[in-house]
């Protein structure tokens, strides 16, 4: 990896250097100590085909997506047509998940269980919590530097029964970083509302 | 023994300027291909995505942003390290 260290990969961008990846966060306004948190989900990171819980991932885009279906047949020989998705993307592979002790949170709804989000807070009105939240007017931007193995890959395959005759094929591209801060700012005028910063000293 | 070589040399020039015209619009088909070649690299560089390093110092983020584009990051670092890890008896491209 000597060389990968000091090779150009695009443009003016070195392995060294600080990158940037815009996300659309999750937002949440509380009306009564007029709230809004903002967050990011994390979901697993699966190496091949195992997780690896050292990593946190949060996707950043999603690549191709395909279909096809085919005819399947039961051990009785009756026949169904299964349809089989596709689905490719591309995400960050989170190193140093400690370095934000304070910032993630576990969250839980009925679809998530044991989720880490990023969370931020910023007092807002409710008509302009409103605003942002109905024009999208917020984006996070994750700050990070590539750290080894730089990349990676995994794949989840959920197979087809007969009762339920869909499967799916999702494969994640990985892009292994150590987080610098995260920052969440307005789209429209640029303006930064908060900033998660590492606890730990930067290395 | 002159007539003859004039009117030889007129049928010459006739051939010539018979054949050049395709010569020439094959001449501009050749020059015409490297301008097209271009303009589309042009419009391949010329990418809403950023290209340098992200300044930590900002104190607003520019509008539109777009930041790094992930796909082209991974596939850069792919690609180096499929570079790195060639035999040192293969050649690179």
């Amino acid at each position: 990896m000597s060389n990968l260290s000091r090779a150009l990969l695009f443009g003016s961008v070195g392995m060294d250097a600080v990158f940037a990846f815009v996300v659309v966060p999750n937002l949440k306004y509380d009306a009564d100590t007029q709230t809004l948190s903002m967050y990011l989900p994390t979901s697993i990171v699966v190496d091949k085909s195992n997780v690896d819980s050292s990593r946190l991932a949060i996707k950043v885009k999603v690549g191709r997506e395909w279909e096809k279906k085919s005819i399947g047949q039961n051990i009785y020989g009756a026949k169904v047509v299964i349809t089989k998705y596709f689905r490719e993307t591309f995400e960050l592979a989170i190193h140093n998940m400690s370095s934000f002790k304070s910032s993630i949170f576990e969250f839980e709804d009925e679809y998530h269980r044991n989720n880490q989000v990023f969370v931020s807070q910023v007092k807002k009105k409710p008509a302009e919590a409103q605003d942002a939240k109905n024009k999208n007017k917020i984006a996070a931007l994750i700050l990070a530097k590539l750290t080894p193995p730089y990349i990676s890959e995994g794949h989840i395959i959920l197979g087809p029964t007969f009762e339920f005759p869909s499967g799916s094929y999702s494969k994640m591209f990985y892009v292994d970083v150590d987080v610098m801060e995260i920052w969440f700012y307005d789209k429209t005028t640029g303006a930064i509302m908060a900033k998660i910063k590492r606890e730990d000293k930067n290395p | 023994m002159k007539k003859i070589f004039i009117l030889m040399f007129v049928v010459f020039l006739q051939i010539i300027l018979c054949v050049n015209p395709s010569d020439s619009a094959d001449k501009e088909k050749k020059s015409v291909q490297p301008i097209s070649t271009s303009k589309e690299k042009q419009t391949r560089s010329v990418s809403k995505y950023l290209n340098a390093s992200f300044n930590l110092a900002v104190d607003r983020v520019p509008t539109p942003f777009f930041g790094h584009n992930i796909e082209e990051v991974y596939k850069a670092i792919e690609k180096r390290k499929k570079v790195e890890e060639k035999s040192e008896f293969e050649t690179s491209e």
